[in-house]
């Protein structure tokens, strides 16, 4: 059975219909902070190494795509990053500013054998992934390691 | 019709119920069909002295009221529970206003968009139309937020079920945190190219304050308030400001009521015209055929005719 539901207001529109009626609910999908609509994700604050952590917050998950990209060469790099902005820039209407930094323990990392296996390659294949992974809210990233 | 307990109805294989708040639930199994509309945007004037440069409906002074008795007529075969949101132009001018609404009262529900401007020259008519339950919602067209306080204090002490109506690119997105403090919620437009909507935007495109630069950061801005703010949207700003991505698609599957004219249609009383919103340009005279006729039928044809 399908429910549809119009919350606490009645149909005061003069122009057309009330489509949509919301307040205090789930099933909402996180945005990401911008600045006069420029995103900026300072990837230095970020290090994935190989403690046990679960990210479900947008930004961490952004960045974590954002370094993965960076830690490519060349063109691989560049094309992992386009597709990152075009997602980034049609959820939020914002653009993605790419951050220039060189790779390295200074400037944000993922712990080396999660790059070196390629093992988000694939999602980089199907941008509505990389959409579902860093805006939905119950997506989420897990560090951790082997050694127990 | 003023709601104490539930209304419940069924249209088609639809069960209806709306309670004393306006909460409206609608459950259905398989495909939806409706026989009738569950919510009629009806404009019963033309004439408006408010002058906003961007009013889709093209109101002024010279604007005409429409023949209520008339349209007495083509609602009365309506089903008991079917919302109207009466609009114009300004309503509260039209001088049968309180006849129409007493035939309404025990038949329909019966809501009155108002725009911000005439509340303080109306203030006895709507205490009136308030205190004697011949209307449940109360939309009001914001103006000035500044001056909410003072020309809304009486009608904030006599009635909860009020709605302030924005639109997007004529207000900026920060309208929201300007009336969320007073805890009512807040019907977002889209921005209507259509009537002087068509000279407003083109007429201040390219200043700062752009009709369409003001949309761009309602798209960039509305996450922040969506779950926090109580907002309701039009599908004109749905599309506009791009609304479902925001959205999993089960809580979209139970927010979302749908496309214009699935449950909803237009009257233009005035010109007599049935159409299945205010901006569209497909129009039948009511003459030519009945509400119901027009609501069956006429969607069959729109869609036809737009394919």
């Amino acid at each position: 059975m399908t429910t549809q539901i119009r919350k606490s207001v009645f149909e005061t529109n003069s122009s057309s219909t009330h489509s949509l009626s919301i307040s205090n609910i789930g099933g909402l999908y996180q945005t990401l902070r911008h600045d006069n609509g420029i995103i900026s994700v300072p990837l230095r604050f970020y290090t994935f190494g190989w403690e046990q952590e679960t990210y479900y917050d947008a930004e961490s998950k952004l960045a974590y795509m954002m370094i993965y990209a960076r830690d490519w060469a060349n063109d691989k790099q560049k094309e992992f990053f386009e597709i990152l902005k075009e997602v980034v820039e049609k959820q939020t209407g914002c653009i993605l500013l790419n951050d220039e930094s060189e790779g390295g323990y200074d400037n944000g990392y993922i712990d080396h054998q999660s790059v070196e296996d390629c093992d988000l390659h694939y999602m980089f294949r199907e941008p509505e992934l990389i959409r579902q992974f860093i805006f939905n809210p119950n997506s989420y990233l897990e560090t951790d390691n082997d050694n127990h | 019709m003023i709601i104490t307990d539930n209304i419940r109805y069924r249209n088609g294989n639809v069960d209806v119920t709306i309670s004393s708040d306006g909460t409206k639930v609608r459950q259905f199994d398989g495909a939806q069909f409706v026989v009738h509309p569950e919510t009629i945007d009806v404009k019963i004037t033309n004439y408006c002295d408010a002058a906003c440069p961007f009013c889709h409906e093209n109101s002024t002074v010279n604007g005409t009221h429409c023949d209520l008795e008339k349209l007495e007529k083509i609602l009365s075969k309506l089903p008991m529970g079917v919302e109207l949101a009466i609009g114009g132009g300004n309503p509260l001018s039209h001088p049968e206003l309180l006849r129409f609404l007493f035939f309404c009262k025990d038949r329909f529900i019966i809501n009155l968009t108002v725009n911000q401007k005439h509340l303080k020259t109306h203030e006895d008519l709507l205490r009136y139309l308030i205190m004697h339950k011949l209307v449940n919602g109360i939309g009001i067209s914001v103006t000035n937020s500044k001056t909410i306080e003072n020309d809304m204090d009486y009608l904030f002490a006599i009635t909860k079920n009020i709605v302030f109506h924005v639109i997007a690119g004529v207000h900026g997105v920060s309208i929201i945190d300007e009336l969320a403090p007073y805890k009512y919620p807040i019907l977002v437009l889209g921005y209507k190219l259509w009537g002087r909507g068509v000279e407003y935007s083109d007429r201040i495109s390219g200043k700062n304050h752009a009709v369409w630069e003001k949309v761009k950061m309602w798209k960039i801005d509305i996450p922040r308030y969506l779950g926090k703010v109580h907002l309701c949207f039009d599908n004109l700003a749905v599309e506009q400001l791009e609304l479902q991505k925001w959205f999993d698609e089960k809580t979209w599957n139970e927010v979302y009521l749908g496309e214009d004219f699935t449950i909803s249609m237009y009257i233009d009383a005035v010109l007599e015209q049935f159409a299945p919103t205010s901006r569209d340009p497909y129009r039948v005279s009511w003459n030519k055929m009945s509400l119901e006729e027009f609501f069956n039928n006429g969607k069959t044809k729109e869609i036809t005719n737009r394919r």
